[in-house]
């Protein structure tokens, strides 16, 4: 059980630095800098709704890579395995711990209809080692909480998974969760990243399964205050006034 | 990097107070041991259980989440939750997943049980 010191710093390099808040340095080329800057990250202890914890799991059978390069593959090709309902952002220097990675997003208005309503935001990366990395969610972001995204070799199989243990953060998001499709949506968002990074490997026709626990089925009244950093709330006022924002432009132009 | 090798040992006090010593490793890999050691220690009676990690090594992501889950278990059982022994890095881990604002953090050892037990 001793271990060198050599072990010990790699293992705090896999850590991000703690921040009080998040400090955007640079934007990507198109993407919405809101609800990000000035933001406090968020564990699953700070949020309003249930906490779930949800694991999507696919076999990448047969494939001939290690757990390792399946997992080098799916850090540099992040974004690409999004849908476009899910938009990331590439980082200039990749899945590294501490970096900022942007989102622009859209969720449905109504169970079953398509996803209209813009949500842009972010995530953090906390921790990152050779076959798991984890992101942890800012104040506002829909849930509270963090995702780890790994990949298991079980006795010569492989495995990649994306497991979230997450609360709703505020009863909008709540309510969105629970009836107006948004859980649905994140399901099917998690299937697509597996399925495509499946195929990325030269893995066609496995499913993705995916097992859903309460870990804590109550609702932390408490923090019903971070309804006023909603992200999707914000990012909605933010788009309606872009007509405005570009017509005062103008005037002051001179 | 990590050996994934974990010992845990329940010890308690006073009747009203578990002491875990961790020794080792927190990964996905130990979430049974934990478990298990949780469970040793609540079964007692008591009403606070304080993790020793002073001979923690190394805790990743998953560890982290199992923590949470033995907090939101402890909450439910009314067990208060505190840890002494952190090393700078673990206390900066916590401070960034914000548990150190639901595990009660001490320095030592007497310092926990004075904070609980009142001694």
């Amino acid at each position: 059980m001793e271990t060198s010191d050599e072990q010990k710093e790699q293992g705090q390099s896999s850590w991000a630095r703690p921040i009080d808040q998040i400090d955007v340095k640079e934007v990507p080329i198109g993407a919405t800098n809101l609800n990000l800057a000035g933001r406090r990250l968020v564990s699953p202890l700070q949020g309003f709704g249930p906490l779930w914890q949800k694991t999507y799991r696919i076999h990448l059978t047969g494939v001939k890579q290690t757990a390792g390069e399946v997992m080098q593959l799916w850090k540099a090709r992040f974004p690409e395995f999004q849908p476009k309902e899910n938009h990331f952002y590439p980082s200039m220097v990749g899945i590294r711990p501490g970096e900022v990675l942007f989102i622009d997003a859209t969720v449905p208005a109504l169970p079953n209809t398509p996803s209209v309503l813009p949500v842009a935001s972010g995530v953090v990366v906390m921790y990152v080692d050779d076959t798991s990395f984890t992101v942890m969610t800012p104040e506002g972001f829909p849930e509270s909480g963090w995702n780890t995204f790994s990949v298991q070799d079980d006795h010569g199989e492989i495995y990649a998974q994306v497991q979230s243990m997450a609360r709703s953060t505020d009863p909008i998001y709540e309510l969105a969760f629970r009836f107006l499709g948004s859980s649905e949506q994140q399901e099917k968002v998690w299937r697509y990243v597996l399925t495509h990074l499946a195929t990325a490997c030269g893995v066609t026709g496995e499913t993705v399964t995916m097992e859903k626990i309460c870990l804590d089925n109550k609702i932390q009244w408490s923090q019903v205050k971070n309804i006023w950093r909603n992200a999707g709330v914000k990012t909605v006022f933010f788009k309606l006034a872009t007509p405005l924002r570009w017509a005062g432009r103008r005037i002051r132009r001179p | 990097m990590t050996n994934n090798q974990l010992d845990l040992t329940v010890r308690q006090v006073k009747g009203r107070l578990s002491i875990i010593d961790v020794v080792g490793d927190i990964t996905a890999f130990v979430e049974d041991q934990l478990q298990n050691a949780y469970l040793q220690a609540t079964s007692f009676g008591i009403d606070s259980i304080v993790w020793n990690f002073s001979k923690l090594n190394f805790i990743n992501s998953s560890g982290i989440g199992l923590l949470v889950v033995m907090l939101i278990r402890a909450r439910k059982q009314n067990v208060r939750m505190g840890a002494y022994g952190l090393n700078e890095h673990f206390k900066r881990l916590f401070e960034m997943t914000r548990l150190n604002e639901v595990f009660n953090v001490f320095e030592t050892e007497d310092d926990a049980i004075s904070a609980f037990l009142g001694a």
